[in-house]
């Protein structure tokens, strides 16, 4: 899927909607602060108020929630997709925590966790975690029959059917998984640190730019929350279709 | 033909799936002879039994009554598949090399071992096939090639093909005809296939087996008349015509008149 040029477009349209909705001053500047303010306000923010460690922080966090998410997530979804009865037996026990908003479980987490970093780690661990699982689930139940019969008239033991067959009949849907559920943790960390309260994390920065107004600030963070989102699932995409390249042909 | 020893023995086979009202009788009363080395054909309605008699002759499925006999019962020989859906038998995500090397994978062979091993084969029968490319780059012809010699590389005794050029365009099937036969004629593998294309079965098979409808039984065995030297042109013959002849009256007594 190639976006190209036109992928720009509309971006650039809604800057340039922005800068006259501000240049004319429709919006009063407490609400909407001007694109140039927000921008000037982003490059302070790097250069004195240490917004680098603020993205270390929530990236430490998200990093940590998402890979374990995924580091269980993957091998216990294959398992469960693997058999037709397990996956039955399952699906609506993980469907129902899939379904569960993990922030509204906060409560429950600090309880459990504390209010350190354990707490936003596990949450973006659970939310990671029921995305993954079911998606790799998904992807393993509908592996090809004919390629499954394929290895086994070949001789192939289960674990060598599941190994060289199934792992890679899912792979397309397992990697769509883990990337879905890469932008979700970002979502459920920024909420957490909110919710929770930290020294340092980009959340916890559009927290304290709420609270005392700042909307100036406020706007700069959430630009940079976009496009860190934004431009780490783009190189997901960019590695995604490199590892399954036989997707759709 | 008769000098060639006796192979597969199948007597009186009966296999039914399901219970009671369910029960779905599949082979009835089947016996065959193969001798080692044939090439045989099967000609039969869809949906008659074919597959489930493939499967009882290597024995991946078990029989209610009746016995197959491999070898006189000696050895479990090596048997090579080749279905017709080859796009869904290969894997994507693997070159034609190590699609062809895929049995040896699984029998844990080295990567340099395996891949020597297929060049071995390619060369042997001279295929022309790109072993670096992905399946899914490949025309239907050069994909069933690839799956036929992912069934060679065990250097299979017998070699199932099942519907494999149902899904191919003419002109490929021609080509691969002749390719079919160069191995059966190098290798001397007995080569039990299965078709849906009468002409394909009488061309190829030293005998054709007509199957009734379910459950299948055999409804007549006919014995080549071409000569062992095959060419294409032979389909022209007067001997394929009056094989054929006799081959559509078989099919007309069992498939249409009984159903009738």
């Amino acid at each position: 899927m190639r976006i190209g040029v036109w992928g720009f477009a509309l971006p650039l349209l809604c800057l340039a909607l922005w800068y006259l909705v501000t240049g004319l001053k429709l919006v009063p500047p407490l609400l909407v602060p001007s694109p140039t303010a927000t921008f000037r306000r982003l490059v302070g923010l790097f250069l004195h108020e240490h917004l680098t460690s603020d993205i270390g922080a929530t990236a430490w966090r998200w990093g940590c929630g998402y890979i374990l998410g995924c580091l269980i997530g993957v091998p216990f979804g294959l398992f469960i997709g693997n058999s037709r009865k397990v996956y039955a037996a399952s699906y609506p026990t993980l469907d129902f925590f899939r379904s569960l908003p993990v922030t509204a479980l906060f409560p429950l987490f600090l309880l459990l966790f504390g209010i350190g970093d354990s707490a936003k780690i596990a949450m973006a661990f659970s939310a990671a975690l029921f995305v993954v699982i079911l998606n790799c689930a998904y992807g393993a139940l509908q592996a090809k029959e004919t390629r499954l019969r394929a290895a086994r008239v070949f001789g192939a033991s289960e674990w060598q059917v599941f190994r060289w067959v199934v792992f890679f009949e899912a792979l397309p849907q397992t990697l769509s998984g883990m990337r879905t559920s890469l932008s979700l943790c970002l979502v459920v960390v920024i909420v957490s640190e909110m919710f929770i309260g930290t020294q340092l994390g980009l959340g916890q920065r559009v927290f304290d730019a709420y609270t005392v107004n700042d909307t100036e600030k406020l706007y700069a963070v959430l630009v940079l929350i976009g496009l860190l989102g934004y431009l780490i699932n783009r190189g997901f995409v960019w590695a995604e279709t490199r590892i399954v390249f036989w997707t759709g042909k | 033909m008769s000098d060639r020893p006796l192979y597969i023995e199948i007597e009186h086979a009966s296999k039914a799936f399901g219970e009671g009202q369910k029960r779905n009788v599949v082979l009835r009363d089947f016996s065959l002879d193969v001798r080692k080395g044939e090439f045989l054909t099967f000609f039969g309605p869809n949906g008659c039994g074919k597959t489930t008699l493939l499967n009882v002759i290597v024995g991946v499925e078990s029989l209610d009554e009746g016995s197959v006999k491999m070898n006189g019962g000696t050895s479990r020989p090596r048997v090579g598949y080749v279905f017709q859906d080859y796009r869904g038998y290969l894997m994507p995500w693997l070159t034609v090399a190590e699609n062809i090397a895929f049995p040896l994978r699984i029998r844990g062979v080295s990567k340099p071992e395996r891949m020597s091993k297929v060049e071995a084969v390619v060369a042997r029968f001279q295929f022309r096939i790109d072993l670096g490319a992905y399946t899914y780059a490949l025309s239907g012809g050069q994909a069933q090639l690839t799956s036929i010699l992912r069934a060679l590389i065990l250097d299979p005794d017998i070699l199932i093909m099942d519907e494999p050029f149902s899904a191919l365009d003419y002109q490929t099937n021609l080509s691969l005809y002749e390719k079919v036969l160069q191995i059966w004629e190098a290798t001397g593998v007995t080569i039990l296939l299965v078709s849906h294309d009468i002409d394909e079965a009488i061309y190829l098979g030293e005998r054709t087996v007509f199957l009734t409808k379910r459950p299948a039984s055999v409804a007549a065995v006919l014995e080549s008349k071409l000569p062992a030297q095959k060419e294409l042109t032979q389909m022209g013959s007067e001997a394929f015509a009056s094989m054929k002849k006799q081959a559509l009256e078989i099919f007309r007594r069992e498939a249409l008149e009984k159903s009738a």
